[in-house]
């Protein structure tokens, strides 16, 4: 069996794992970054929209700290979204330093816009690909560094001994061998769980696996009921179901129909309308068509008519021309949207510098819980990327160069192969068929309304399709064995899946990106705080703990 | 809508070579051909198919359709039909089916290329930078290394040691344009081949983000000349045309420029000018004797420039002098003037390129006439009735579009509008999808002809393989490319004619009263 030794091994090449291994690097120490596909699959260079921070001195940090956690509805921790304020506009310019470029305004200072419930204009962009731009900067600075990037190779594993992580076995997709990696630090940047959900904007890469990898040595994993779902994503024509229509598109003049022509947001926001939170219009859109008034493709109209055409051409010109290419002129006819599944505010829980409660186990980015509270700012996360990416980074360094190489368990390794390799071979069921209708069921229930009965029932579900899963075998195909990938997402899958779904259940109340219809109303007393899950002995306990408060609270 | 489509298959470590599987599969009027892939992925499960994104961002579902690289998640089914074959991207190795082995494409950026920002002034923050700078960086900026470029580009195919191909002539005509950079890129450009593109646009028709690579290449070679850095053959060429005595790239003496018009009827003072270019006067007369002898025969009055006939420059601007070449177009320009001249035709893209578009936008001068190609005034006189078609040929043709004409100027349908008003004349089409905007270069552009013509005409000889087997005659609107392909027939050996559209059209039409 390969074995590659390191200081540092990053999970993951998206912002939050490229950011680590600069600071590590920068450290002295070695870093390796894996990642279970091709280099630029990953959520991080499909950002469009843009990455927030108070440059302006009219702005502040504190303002954007008050907007994140008013946003987030107080579940966020304080002491986190801090230093994310703070920090940030030092690290916007340093990654300037490094060569992202954003956008200018007219006398060639960085451009701000507005993006969705911000006291002041803060997002800074790069065009429409702001993702995009930060992720080519950072890979090039990592690769200039030294740290080298193994592309294609999916863990499985991270192993701890007493309480301490030493190292991870991934899997050679090109081949399906084997690699053992031994680390004195582990930092998890593997992004988002979108997946778990039929409609989702987010890239096939999305399946909670840091999640899953993390609960199963023993980090706490909180706030899994809070998933943000986008209100506009496309829903017609199929093949873009889902994907992701851009905020600006309503910043810029359009407005919701529904099939009877009526602008629905009047009743449920009249002030905001098409402008209100996330979470407001995403459920606005749901009821809707629950109640019968969407179009037959399941969506209602994002109407752009009355926004100039050569406006539309200009600043929302890639979706312009996107859909275009699916026959869809939006300066002549509406859109069909629908919610899409877009981001997980839970994941891991973490400290000021992305550590957990294992030694040498980091989290950072999306995969990490926290920052966001209930309810995600649009830019705020590739913002936490960077932040929580660079002082993960530098924690974990800081740590290897402490430590000596944990000795390694050969006994732990062997029995992980042997696992991983059990779930070759024939049977009768398909584990995409699992997929997909766990999928399916999460979307049915777990979605943007939820209520105990449905919850109940999707948990049932999930219980079948775990016994279904136990007998599904997947053939062999060593040379490019992306089949044995999906197959064992579809396992971590399930895993997040059921903590989504348990969590949605035992918070009986309704919270920002959370909405439960038997209790639609927010309950600060017994619900400020965060639903944690952890494995203890071989078994999930679940747990309350409260919400870390230092600056603001819910009066 | 009901599909069918060939797919490459091939798993190295089952099969001894790669094969083709055929699959039926109904999928929606709006599918990509992801959608395609991932529906007979449905009937086929161990089909390996790449993407992640779904949005055009993560550069990994790069295949090649019916002959021409694309992104699959954004290029619609519908575009090609209802027979597909597709294959992966060629020159990188197959991972299985339709993966291939590309994301190298990102690490040789940084890796080799230094394609990061490199600094060599020390960073002051907040940094002013002119917006619409920013903007041109940003088109560059937008690859995803999907390597569908490098696929299409025809230097690149041939010779990847001595070319950097398209992906890194992006990156260094990025870099050099950042005022924020300060490493050597124009000297790295110049050791990478700089002056072995094309300029053909191949790389941006296949582009998911349409970047004008050869744009870059064009600053790029700018800055190269200032630097002393183009190649001596190119120098000399700007001397012979700044030269009195030959004033063309072709080192032929101007006393002989005007041997075309002998036994023709141009007229002085027509407002119609018949402007040869370089190429058509020196080393292809038949086609401007065609074009002038048709004029002649539709009544068209038309003067000539004769020996006093300018080169247009495009030679030099090629090559990175747009300082020499605006003072020629400014030289032309006044000619132009002093003649009263409205109208200007003629049978060679690159001086309807430059005359038409280069002129008043890049280097600032304003001509105040129309310019117009052949095959365009032709197609013209042809529907006016004043060119009448009076016989029949029987004759299986193809057409090359010529980069100048086609991917630079966006001229498809006016050649081939005159051949399909010729009577007998079978058009097909160049294999491979290789036509109208997908057309190959015929190996001489961006003077390279000039820079290394032993490699020019091995991509002559390689377009040649596009030519479909049943066709007796290519036909051309572009006196260089027709050389081109003449020279690479003779050297291949084959019987195949090259002739210009208005050749063809000669043989075939009488005037308006005959
Ligand atoms: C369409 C879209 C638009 C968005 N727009 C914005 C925006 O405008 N502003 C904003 O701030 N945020 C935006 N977001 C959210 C933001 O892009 C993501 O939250 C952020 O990029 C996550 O970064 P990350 O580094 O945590 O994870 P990712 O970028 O998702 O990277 C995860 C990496 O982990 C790897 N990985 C996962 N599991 C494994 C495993 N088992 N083994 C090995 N490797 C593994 C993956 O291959 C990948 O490389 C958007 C998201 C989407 C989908
Ligand atoms: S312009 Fe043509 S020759 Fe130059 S890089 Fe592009 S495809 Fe290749
Ligand atoms: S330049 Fe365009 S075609 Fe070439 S790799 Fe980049 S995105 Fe792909
Ligand atoms: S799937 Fe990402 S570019 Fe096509």
């Amino acid at each position: 069996m390969e074995v590659i030794t390191t200081d540092v091994l990053v999970v993951g090449c998206g912002a939050a794992g490229l950011r680590a291994a600069i600071e590590a690097a920068k450290l002295g120490v070695d870093v390796v970054v894996v990642t279970k596909s091709r280099i630029g699959a990953a959520a991080t260079p499909m950002a469009e929209g843009g990455i927030n921070a108070a440059l302006d001195p009219r702005d502040s940090w504190e303002k954007h700290f008050i907007d994140t956690v008013t946003a987030g509805v107080f579940l966020n921790e304080q002491h986190l979204v801090e230093v994310l304020t703070k920090e940030i506009p030092r690290h916007i310019y340093e990654l300037e330093e490094w060569g992202v470029l954003f956008t200018r305004r007219e006398d060639g200072a960085i451009a701000q816009r507005p993006f969705g419930k911000q006291s002041f204009p803060r997002t800074v962009f790069a065009s429409d690909r702001t993702g995009h731009e930060l992720f080519t900067v950072l890979l090039s600075q990592a690769l200039r560094l030294g740290v080298e990037v193994v592309e294609h190779h999916f863990v499985t594993k991270i192993f701890v001994r007493d309480g301490r992580v030493w190292g991870a076995l991934a899997w050679r997709v090109k081949g399906w061998d084997p690699v053992l990696f031994r680390a004195k630090t582990v930092v998890l940047a593997s992004g988002g769980a979108g997946q778990v959900y039929s409609i989702t904007t987010t890239p096939i890469e999305s399946t909670g696996d840091g999640v899953a990898l993390a609960l199963e040595v023993g980090a706490e994993i909180m706030d899994m009921e809070m998933f943000q779902f986008h209100p506009t994503g496309a829903a017609w024509p199929p093949p873009i179901r889902g994907l992701l229509i851009t905020e600006a598109a309503r910043g810029e003049g359009g407005v919701l129909i529904n099939a009877l022509g009526e602008r629905f947001m009047a009743r449920y926001a009249p002030k905001e309308m098409e402008l209100a939170a996330r979470d407001v219009i995403a459920r606005a859109i749901w009821r809707e068509l629950q109640e019968s008034r969407g179009t037959i493709h399941g969506g209602v109209y994002l109407d752009l008519r009355r926004v100039s055409c050569d406006r539309i051409r200009r600043r929302l010109s890639s979706t312009y021309r996107w859909l275009l290419r699916y026959g869809i002129d939006i300066c002549r006819e509406p859109i069909e949207v629908s919610p899409t599944a877009h981001y997980m505010m839970g994941g891991i829980r973490i400290g000021l510098n992305g550590e957990t409660c294992i030694k040498g186990l980091y989290a950072a980015g999306e995969v990490s819980a926290g920052v966001h509270g209930a309810n995600r700012v649009g830019g705020n996360s590739l913002a936490e990327c960077i932040v929580f990416g660079a002082r993960s980074g530098r924690a974990a360094a800081l740590f290897a160069k402490s430590e000596p190489l944990p000795v390694f368990d050969r006994e732990v390794v062997e029995r992980e192969v042997r696992h991983v390799n059990s779930i070759e071979g024939r049977s009768t069921v398909s584990y995409e068929d699992v997929r997909r209708e766990l999928r399916n069921i999460m979307w049915k229930y777990v979605g943007v309304i939820r209520d105990g009965e449905g919850l109940k029932r999707a948990l049932e579900s999930l219980d079948k399709l775990k016994k279904l899963m136990a007998e599904a075998r997947v053939e062999a195909s060593h040379t490019y064995a992306v089949d044995e990938v999906r197959f064992l997402e579809t396992l971590n899958m399930l895993r997040v899946a059921e903590l989504i779904v348990k969590a949605a259940f035992m918070r009986r109340e309704s919270r920002g990106a959370h909405y439960r219809l038997d209790y639609p109303q927010r309950n600060d007393s017994e619900w400020l705080a965060h639903i944690v899950f952890r494995y203890e002995g071989g078994v999930l306990r679940s747990y309350k703990i409260p919400v870390t408060i230092t600056r603001l609270s819910p009066r | 809508m009901k599909v069918k489509a060939r797919i490459f298959r091939f798993d190295p470590a089952k099969d001894e070579g790669p094969w083709f599987a055929e699959y039926v599969v109904e999928v929606d009027e709006s599918a990509s051909i992801l959608d395609l892939l991932l529906e007979i992925k449905k009937k086929a499960p161990d089909l390996a198919v790449p993407y992640s994104c779904r949005v055009g961002r993560c550069g990994s579902c790069a295949v090649v359709v019916n002959g021409i690289p694309v992104l699959a998640c954004q290029t619609p089914v519908k575009r090609f039909g209802h027979m597909l074959e597709i294959s992966p991207l060629p020159g990188f190795r197959v991972l299985k089916d339709l993966v291939v082995d590309n994301s190298g494409i990102l690490r040789v950026g940084v890796e080799v290329l230094s394609g990061y920002l490199r600094r060599t002034q020390p960073y002051v923050p907040p940094e002013k930078i002119p917006h619409n700078r920013v903007e041109y960086l940003h088109e560059f900026k937008q690859c995803i290394a999907c390597g569908a470029c490098l696929a299409a580009c025809p230097v690149y195919s041939i010779d990847k040691h001595r070319f950097g191909g398209p992906h890194a002539m992006r990156i260094l005509a990025q870099y050099a344009e950042d005022p924020r950079d300060g490493a050597p890129r124009v000297e790295e450009a110049a050791l990478r081949g700089l002056y072995m593109c094309l300029t053909c646009g191949n790389c941006q028709v296949v582009c998911p983000h349409e970047i004008a690579i050869h744009r870059g290449v064009l600053a790029l070679r700018r800055k190269a000349y200032s630097a002393e850095r183009a190649p001596f053959k190119l120098v000399d060429v700007i001397d012979a045309i700044e030269d009195p005595e030959t004033g063309n790239p072709l080192y032929m003496p101007r006393t002989e420029r005007g041997a075309w018009i002998k036994g023709l009827r141009p007229t002085p003072n027509a407002r119609t000018l018949v402007f040869a270019g370089c190429m058509a006067s020196y080393a292809d007369r038949g086609s401007v004797r065609a074009l002038a002898l048709l004029l002649e025969l539709a009544g068209v009055e038309y003067q000539v420039l004769g020996s006093e006939e300018l080169c247009c420059g495009m030679p030099i601007f090629l090559a990175g002098s747009w300082e020499k070449a605006r003072k020629q177009a400014e030289k032309l320009a006044k000619m132009l003037k002093s003649r009263g001249i409205d109208v200007v035709v003629t049978p060679c893209p690159s001086c309807y390129r430059m005359l038409r578009k280069e002129y008043p936008e890049v280097l600032g001068v304003e001509l105040e006439v129309e310019v117009l190609h052949a095959t365009q005034l032709l197609l013209d006189l042809l529907r006016k009735g004043r060119l009448k078609i009076r016989k029949r040929v029987e004759l299986v043709v193809t057409y090359h579009d010529p980069c100048d004409l086609g991917r630079h100027m966006g001229v498809y349908d006016e050649p081939r509008e005159i051949l399909r008003t010729i009577p007998g004349v079978k058009l097909v089409e160049m294999l491979r999808g290789r036509y109208r905007e997908y057309s190959r270069c015929c190996g001489a552009g961006g003077d390279l002809k000039i820079v290394d013509p032993e490699l020019s005409l091995r991509i002559a000889s390689e377009r040649l393989s596009d030519v479909p087997r049943d066709a007796q005659v290519v036909l051309h609107a572009c006196p260089t490319c027709k050389i081109q392909f003449t020279e690479a027939s003779t050297r291949i050996g084959t019987k195949l004619q090259n002739i210009s559209v208005q050749e063809l059209l000669l043989t075939v039409v009488g005037g308006d009263d005959e």
